[in-house]
């Protein structure tokens, strides 16, 4: 019987889904229900070096484990921004820092930040979507020089909804050729800002499609309205980037989870361009 | 850790726990897109992604099931069926 042989990335290749046990550096609470956990492993080093846009499996042992995006990387630590939705999220956001957690990854593919080099880029993001956007808006930022003009479209429920609130509201803006532009969906007295929803501020922006590439990643409902508003600005389909999300075991595309047709989002994924989704079989979202 | 205990249970695609996620999103909500599911993975997709089907042929799906559900009559239904038109009505 010949084998069939799985081309992954993850970092353990021999025993892909034996998770590494770490702890928990430090948790960094960003909303009421939004926090950031971060990873590190046993001996205080990095657990593995994960591109853009790439995913791990982090497991709160014995209640489970679950797929998120790598928000950001530091020089020890991995970090992801969770929001607390289920059982296994509950979990990780009771956590302390020092508890161990299992971690496995990192799997899938990443954001082409290769080719989007030298190119105009606009984010658009709602909420927690932020967390995969933000491991690609850092690495462009550590090396400035090498991407055009950076521009955030994002939005929250509420004022209280935004992540990363002090990099968007403070450091982000003061970039050189950066501009955050930011709209909630129900004012508050605090917020002197947008009140709107992602698809229409987009579109009021007057960001034009010349030379420029989206990266985009939102709830259902933010993904259709803004690609609507995306395709009406002229952006080509194969300069729409977008993350997918889907329930994930393995992680190495055995279980069949996360297939969208033969497309195995764990090892295929999450990055798609809009051009690529178009090919895959049924609604994506 | 130093205890455990190995804990195995019994899972299948053809449950719909099986994609849905925390937030109640499931991109397989009902039967038809699990039962297409179970039978493309096994004959198509898997093929496509990675040169062999998983099909072995041994036939105790078709014996064992309690409700005679023969994997081999529905693939020569749909086989019968004029994708032309079930894409037609699929999409009214
Ligand atoms: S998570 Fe198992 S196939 Fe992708």
């Amino acid at each position: 019987m010949t084998s069939i042989t799985i081309d992954h990335n993850c970092a353990r290749a021999e025993v892909p889904l034996v998770p590494l046990i770490c702890k928990v550096k430090e948790i960094v609470p960003q909303t009421s229900d939004v926090a950031s956990i971060r990873i590190t492993s046993l001996d205080d080093t990095k657990p593995f070096e994960a591109k853009p846009g790439q995913t791990a499996m982090l497991s709160v042992i014995p209640y489970g484990e679950c797929m998120f995006a790598v928000s950001s990387q530091g020089a020890d630590y991995l970090e992801f921004t969770v929001k607390r939705v289920g059982y296994v999220t509950e979990q990780l956001h009771a956590l302390q820092a020092g508890d161990q957690v299992g971690l496995r990854g990192p799997y899938g593919n990443w954001f082409p930040y290769e080719e989007l080099k030298g190119r105009d880029v606009l984010f658009v993001g709602g909420g927690i979507g932020m967390a995969p956007l933000r491991s690609l808006i850092t690495y462009m930022l550590d090396r400035r020089s090498d991407y055009g003009r950076i521009d955030l479209v994002y939005s929250g429920s509420t004022r209280d909804d935004l992540v990363y609130y002090d990099d968007i509201i403070e450091n982000w803006p003061k970039i050189d050729n950066m501009h955050v532009h930011l709209s909630v969906y129900k004012g508050t007295p605090d917020w002197a800002g947008e009140v709107c929803y992602t698809a229409p501020f987009l579109e009021s922006l007057g960001i034009g499609s010349e030379g420029r590439v989206v990266v985009l990643c939102g709830g259902p409902s933010l993904f259709k309205t803004c690609l609507q508003s995306l395709v009406r600005l002229g952006f080509a389909e194969s300069d729409i980037i977008t993350t997918l999300e889907m329930k994930m075991k393995c992680g190495i595309g055995k279980c069949g989870r996360c297939n969208i047709g033969s497309k195995y989002i764990c090892l295929d994924g999450p990055v798609f361009t809009m051009e690529e989704l178009k090919e895959l079989p049924g609604n994506v979202h | 850790m130093k205890d455990g205990e190995r804990f195995r249970c019994w899972d299948s695609c053809m449950f719909s726990a099986y994609t849905e996620m925390a937030g109640n999103h499931n991109p397989r909500p009902t039967k038809m897109p699990r039962v297409r599911q179970r039978f493309m993975h096994k004959l198509c997709f898997f093929e496509d992604r990675y040169g062999k089907m998983l099909c072995v042929g041994c036939g105790r799906c078709v014996e064992k099931c309690p409700v005679a559900l023969d994997i081999t009559m529905l693939i020569d239904d749909i086989q019968a069926v004029d994708l032309g038109q079930a894409l037609a009505t699929e999409g009214a």
